[in-house]
């Protein structure tokens, strides 16, 4: 009996103070993702990866933008998003006191605007995406005339792309190649 | 019964929540301000996984010990003054929670918890699924989570209790006021493989 009152003096209180005093959380906890926009290029990476559907992306064609959206409600907090992305713009936080009263507080958008095609004049890409790809190219050393040719490529969506290919044109280099021979 | 809408058709997974009495939010103040006593919190598991079920034991239990601030769980509706509603509802659960609703005393507080009860979760497109507490009833407060930590659940009872605020904020981004900062800028060419 009395080593029984013993112990439990001895243990004292285990009960957390959590709502009085901060939490602390592991610093591998994954909470409530948060974007840095200035670093989403709208890639769909994180929306493809997600597996409840919590992160989507529409694209409103007539606009001509995209709209990124999550929503945390939905989230199931895995962290794919976070190992999917390529510019590390999405993130899992330790913030965890996320209950609220107004359900349209648990979602979050950032809208795009889309680059359109140099030849059909039709949205294809984000604005976003499409320079962030210059600058790699750029980055990897791509010489200049090369960049101007390759910007004017990548200005153009993948269906005018292809039937620029399928028409006898200077793009094809086998047929430079036959001439050089004759 | 109320909440139900007979549907036949594609639309057969389309509910109607339950319409709230005009004196409702009078008096659940009256509840939350006046009478301040404990608050007796009902589960209603509409298809859940169980995990939402073990962390709110775990935050009934010693560690985390919501019975120090009187929230304590109850086997019956008709003693609740909390109803918690987890699991993305169910097609054979709808009617047991509508029931459960039904049963606890006005003024009641529904809270919707975990991803599950707050959108449906990972199953919210099933077929047999409504996909969220609010397809059925209306919600006080959403607790999000996969499942939620106890301390969240602490931090849900405090924002339905109305003694802690709210902390998130919906958000609209501006991803176009800056340019996307490429990595490792600073390696020579020549050395890159």
């Amino acid at each position: 009996m009395f080593k029984l009152i013993k112990t439990v003096f001895n243990t004292g209180s285990v009960t957390t103070k959590y709502p009085f005093a901060p939490m602390s959380v592991s610093e591998d906890f994954r909470g409530k993702p948060e974007l840095d926009a200035a670093q989403c290029l709208s890639c769909g990476a994180c929306t493809r990866a997600c597996p409840a559907n919590a992160l989507i992306m529409e694209t409103d064609e007539k606009a001509g933008t995209r709209r990124w959206e999550l929503s945390t409600a939905r989230c199931i907090f895995c962290g794919r998003c976070e190992e999917v992305c390529p510019t590390h713009a999405i993130k899992l936080t330790q913030n965890f006191e996320l209950a609220v009263t107004n359900k349209a507080d648990l979602y979050e958008h950032a809208v795009f605007s889309l680059a359109d095609c140099s030849q059909c004049q039709r949205p294809f890409v984000a604005q976003k995406l499409l320079e962030y790809v210059l600058d790699t190219l750029a980055q990897s050393g791509v010489p200049a005339a090369q960049l101007s040719e390759r910007r004017k490529q990548l200005q153009t969506c993948p269906a005018c792309r292809r039937a620029n290919n399928m028409l006898d044109s200077d793009n094809i280099s086998h047929l430079r190649f036959i001439k050089e021979q004759q | 019964m109320k909440g139900i809408k007979q549907l036949v058709g594609t639309a057969h997974t389309q509910t109607v929540p339950v319409v709230l009495p005009p004196n409702s939010q009078k008096l659940k103040d009256a509840l939350l301000k006046e009478i301040r006593r404990s608050a007796y919190v009902y589960r209603v598991d509409c298809g859940g996984c169980n995990a939402c079920e073990i962390e709110i034991f775990a935050a009934t239990t010693p560690i985390f010990d919501t019975e120090r601030f009187g929230i304590k769980i109850v086997a019956s509706p008709r003693h609740a003054d909390i109803l918690l509603y987890t699991g993305s509802v169910t097609r054979a659960m709808r009617a047991p929670a509508l029931r459960a609703y039904e049963a606890a005393p006005d003024p009641k507080i529904v809270i919707s918890y975990g991803a599950c009860g707050c959108d449906g979760g990972i199953f919210h497109d099933l077929y047999c699924v409504w996909g969220g507490t609010d397809k059925i009833v209306p919600v006080d407060v959403y607790i999000p989570g996969c499942p939620p930590t106890p301390a969240a659940t602490i931090y849900g009872f405090a924002v339905a209790l109305g003694l802690l605020d709210q902390k998130l904020k919906s958000k609209q981004h501006q991803p176009e006021a800056q340019k996307a900062q490429l990595k490792h800028t600073n390696i020579p060419l020549d050395i890159k493989v």
